[in-house]
């Protein structure tokens, strides 16, 4: 069992947990486009 | 680049406008056969034959400029310069139909009042000549004392005397003068008198090879049987074609996750990259053959003008429910994605409507919920043939459609009445189908599906692998550490309210997890499964093995068909609640739309469970 590995595993989930709600937080970049699901932007 | 002129291309829906826009301006853009997909602001440059640039800006369809719909308001402004975004065109494009010439010149006229130049497309000209109609351009371009400009866009006939019309110095203003009564039956008789002279029909009643396949494909019983077949035939595809190269994948994401194991020591972190990363990430990546197919299906009915028929017949049943048939196109784009769909409702004009439409729109069976279909059909029918799993495959989607039809019947009978509105429907020709379209529509969904896979998926999976791992118990066994755990904890709490519906705590972890997306479900039960035993076996199998207390089996016939339901109905998707309230511009039917949708698949998959009970053992 590597010991350095029982705090860098919960590192990279409370990265990615801010990284989600910063995401998700932030104020929309585009009010007529949802960047998940496409919807029709090709420019 | 700087642009010397801008132009305003407008015209009806349908008519060609994107087709014309792409050319003009050498941009990529999709090309939809069914009314209504000119939705955002497009903008492009061009050069003309001088070589100076231009700008063009493509406005969304509208039939008039009496604005109704939000669609037509942005036009009518963009043309009077009564948007502070985008400045006052200096001419406008008009593109007109030549098959329904009359028609389109209501719009059309209406431009030419606004004191702006024009210069006149007439397109499908090709069309027009099939049906035996000459159209007299140059008598046209003489009365109105604009260039009228016959084309065939699609085949670029005519780019060069549109080319030749926009580079002239001064584009001249319209010799016509203004209905000033709003009344429409006078402005046809302006328009009538307009063309005069200018279109010849020909006596005899010439079928076109559209009408003749019409009268199968829109027959009111053969139309049925034709979709149902395509249907069928397109869930099929995707039970027995799809097994391969899934396959692949499955093995792809097998070996990169003995590779990891191979070169890191056990660890917390290799379990989070094994199991939360490439199990979670790898169980919903799988599924993109199927995504693919589905697309493949959808672009091909697309291109070839066929969806538009589609939405002719279900205007019939939209009727019938109060609803116009308008609302089918917002409806079909939610099959794939429910997010584009209610931005489609844009298009309709009546504000009741956008909003019933807008509340029914997630009930459709969108590609999401596709990998969780997959994999609870495969478990409830272990050794089924690929066209029964296909029969409960369109059985859900059925299910759905019922869903759509009831509800919207429903928030029509119980909203607040308005005036109701006429659709205009055109039927495209049929063509053959541009393969180069449908590889481009199939790419940019796949492209979509692995980008959700790679951030929100991604994400999500390691949430979800840290809530069954922390807190860490003492025990050994990965199913007491996973009922130990935080999400096991959250399961076992929700387990009394779920019990009914035939889902343990371990589903109930599932349920929860999927709330921000439907296809997390999937990731989910790979974190779970794979992650007690990391073995050889698939997720589906170790699915298979689960038992409860009693040793039956978790997941049998009664117990997957009610996740099915509950998947049907359920909403499961933040992103759509986030639209929902950005496009109804209020929380208030945000929630409603949750509230409804989830107690409603609550209720629908338990009378499915309890109901099953005398059925099935």
């Amino acid at each position: 069992m590597s010991d350095w590995q029982s705090w860098a595993a919960p590192a990279v989930v409370i990265v990615t947990v801010a990284i989600l709600l910063w995401r998700n937080l932030r104020p929309a970049k585009e009010a007529s486009c949802d960047e998940e699901c496409d919807c029709g932007k090709k420019e | 680049m700087s642009s010397d002129r801008t132009f305003a291309l407008v015209g009806n829906p349908n008519t060609g406008k994107t087709t014309l826009f792409n050319a003009l301006t050498g941009l990529r853009q999709k090309v939809a056969n069914y009314p209504g997909v000119t939705v955002e602001k497009k903008v492009g440059t061009g050069r003309d034959r001088h070589g100076a640039a231009f700008t063009v800006i493509d406005l969304p369809g509208a039939y008039s400029l009496d604005a109704k719909s939000p669609d037509e308001e942005v036009t009518r402004a963009v043309l009077r310069g009564e948007r502070p975004d985008t400045p006052q065109p200096d001419a406008v494009i008009c593109l007109v139909d030549a098959v329904n010439l009359e028609r389109h010149f209501y719009l059309a006229t209406q431009v030419m009042e606004l004191g702006l130049p024009v210069i006149v497309v007439i397109n499908k000209t090709d069309e027009a000549e099939e049906r035996g109609i000459t159209i007299a351009a140059k008598r046209l371009e003489e009365r109105l004392g604009v260039s009228v400009v016959p084309m065939q866009a699609n085949e670029r006939v005519g780019m060069e005397a549109l080319q030749v019309a926009l580079s002239a110095s001064d584009l001249a203003q319209p010799q016509w003068t203004a209905v000033e009564d709003g009344d429409p039956a006078t402005r046809y008789t302006a328009i009538e008198t307009l063309l005069e002279g200018t279109v010849a029909r020909s006596e005899e009643d010439r079928q076109t090879p559209s009408d003749k396949w019409d009268r199968v494909l829109v027959h009111p019983i053969l139309g049925w049987v034709v979709l149902l077949s395509i249907v069928g035939g397109l869930f099929f595809t995707l039970f027995s074609l799809a097994g391969y190269p899934m396959d692949l994948i499955d093995g792809t994401f097998g070996w990169l996750g003995e590779q990891v194991e191979a070169r890191m020591a056990e660890g917390d972190l290799r379990a989070l990259i094994t199991e939360g990363i490439i199990g979670g990430v790898g169980g919903v990546v799988i599924f993109l053959p199927q995504i693919l197919i589905l697309f493949f299906f959808i672009g091909l009915m697309e291109n070839t003008g066929y969806l538009a028929r589609v939405s002719f017949m279900m205007d019939r049943l939209m009727s019938g429910v109060g609803l116009n048939g308008k609302a089918f196109v917002p409806v079909l784009s939610s099959y794939a994605c429910a997010i584009p769909g209610i931005m489609a409702t844009r298009t309709m004009e009546s504000a009741r409507d956008r909003l019933i439409t807008t509340l029914i729109a997630p009930i459709t069976s969108c590609s999401a919920r596709l990998p969780v279909y997959v994999m609870l059909i495969a478990l409830m029918l272990p050794v089924g043939t690929a066209g029964q799993k296909a029969l409960v495959m369109i059985g859900l989607y059925v299910l759905s459609i019922i869903g759509v039809y009831t509800f919207a019947w429903v928030f029509n009978r119980t909203l607040e009445k308005s005036e109701k509105t006429l659709m205009v429907l055109e039927l495209p020709s049929y063509q053959r189908p541009s393969w180069r379209e449908i590889t481009l529509q199939m790419y940019e969904r796949g492209k979509i599906f692995l980008r959700r896979a790679g951030t929100v998926i991604l994400g999500l999976s390691i949430v979800l692998w840290a809530m069954t791992t922390y807190p860490k118990s003492d025990s050994e066994d990965g199913s007491e550490q996973l009922a130990y755990s935080a999400a096991g904890r959250l399961g076992k709490t929700i387990e009394p309210v779920i019990e009914p519906l035939g889902y343990d705590w371990k589903m109930g972890i599932g349920l929860v997890a999927s709330f921000a997306a439907r296809e997390v479900f999937v990731s989910t039960m790979s974190i779970i499964y794979l992650g007690e035993e990391a073995e050889e076996d698939s997720v589906r199998d170790r699915m298979a093995e689960e038992t409860r207390a009693d040793g039956k089996p978790a997941y049998d016939v009664r117990t997957c068909l009610s996740l099915l339901v509950f998947y049907v109905f359920a909403m499961q998707c933040l992103s759509t609640v986030a639209v929902t309230r950005r496009e109804t511009n209020s929380w208030r039917w945000a929630i409603l739309q949750v509230v409804y949708l989830t107690g409603f698949a609550y209720l629908a998959a338990l009378a499915t469970y309890q109901i099953g009970g005398f059925f099935l053992s």
